[in-house]
């Protein structure tokens, strides 16, 4: 996903945080690359939380407060932690956009990361994922799968980072999209 | 599709692709940007696990009349076709893997075809998605989604070709997995 300061390294098999709502089903492949899987269930509709990854406005609330989204075949998706950041920074994050299908699929490859980011040669070679699934008309099942890792001391420290960042992201997500909202006025439980 | 490529002509000569039509659904739209995505799928009786091979292993895909088939199944790898056992480099088809996740998702970009295809070079603007989602009663779904067609008619004729082309495909897998 998009986590990129969200820890110091970790290690790499530690469980998820207790209570944490992230299912892991991290695996390798049969060419011998390590995808970690993550997902969650999300109490909103699908159409909900593709706009949250899609939509700066909508991306602000969960991830990061700066995005720049050009959404077709061969876009991107630039964004920053820094609220101060503008669009073109060297600093900023910045994904090419392989391909997608509204809210079902967002296929991206990191093209930059801020310059103090450890190791981006092997973030740069992996491939995001991000999928989703409706349950229901108001629940949804969003996976993050980020392939095609490598098994050197690079690949496992940015790995260790990115589980748990985008465990984070995800719970974040869920906080703010699945959690129960007060009726406004006028509207009846 | 890769196979599809040309076996849209032999799966119109055959009427494979009438049949097609009453099983394959189409879910083709226009995204918000204007790119077209050309999709369909087939609902095929049998595991992921046998519609994932007629996608990604070499004898299933040999089996299925692909002569020629090289698959190196990983994020940056190709997969590779021709139509002969000793199709030239120039005559079969190529597609990088771009990424995958093991009987559920492969995502191709075309980086060669054989001399004929309309609109062949646009094609490697296209990025293909072949999803395999296992669905209740023992059934799984194949997708195939060409995304990012744009406008004018190089385009069109593209998405023409394999709009007629990839349902036979599908058709073939379905075939396939359902013999079983």
């Amino acid at each position: 996903m998009i986590a990129l300061l969200a820890a110091a390294a970790l290690a790499a098999e530690a469980p998820l945080p207790k209570g944490s709502h992230v299912v892991e089903t991290s695996f390798t492949a049969p060419d011998g690359s390590r995808t970690l899987e993550q997902s969650t269930i999300i109490d909103a509709p699908v159409a909900v939380l593709w706009k949250a990854y899609v939509e700066p406005r909508e991306f602000a609330r969960w991830d990061a407060p700066v995005e720049a989204v050009d959404l077709r075949v061969g876009g991107s998706i630039e964004a920053s932690y820094d609220p101060k950041a503008k669009i073109g920074d060297p600093d900023n994050i910045r994904h090419r956009i392989i391909t997608f299908l509204p809210e079902r699929l967002l296929v991206f490859q990191t093209i930059q990361t801020p310059r103090t980011f450890p190791h981006p040669e092997a973030f740069m070679r992996t491939v995001v994922m991000v999928r989703y699934e409706p349950l229901g008309p108001q629940r949804t099942r969003i996976s993050v799968d980020v392939t095609g890792w490598g098994d050197g001391p690079a690949d496992r420290q940015v790995y260790s980072f990115f589980r748990a960042g985008n465990a984070s992201l995800l719970e974040k997500m869920r906080s703010v999209y699945g959690a129960p909202t007060k009726p406004t006025k006028g509207e009846g439980q | 599709m890769k196979i599809s490529v040309l076996a849209a002509l032999t799966a119109l000569s055959t009427g494979l692709a009438g049949a097609a039509s009453a099983q394959v659904h189409d879910s083709s739209f226009k995204a918000e940007g204007g790119q077209r995505t050309l999709q369909e799928w087939v609902d095929i009786n049998g595991p992921a696990a046998c519609v994932w091979k007629q996608v990604t292993d070499e004898a299933a895909i040999k089996a299925s009349g692909m002569p020629f088939v090289h698959v190196e199944l990983k994020n940056g790898g190709v997969l590779e076709e021709g139509f002969t056992a000793d199709a030239k480099p120039a005559d079969r088809i190529r597609h990088q893997i771009i990424a995958y996740l093991p009987e559920r998702l492969l995502v191709l970009r075309n980086i060669s075809t054989p001399p004929g295809l309309p609109g062949a070079d646009l094609y490697p603007n296209i990025v293909q998605v072949i999803s395999v989602e296992p669905r209740e009663g023992g059934v799984t779904r194949m997708t195939i989604s060409h995304t990012g067609y744009g406008e004018g008619a190089g385009y069109d004729k593209l998405y023409a070709f394999f709009r007629n082309g990839n349902g036979g495909y599908l058709m073939a897998a379905k075939k396939a997995c359902e013999a079983h």
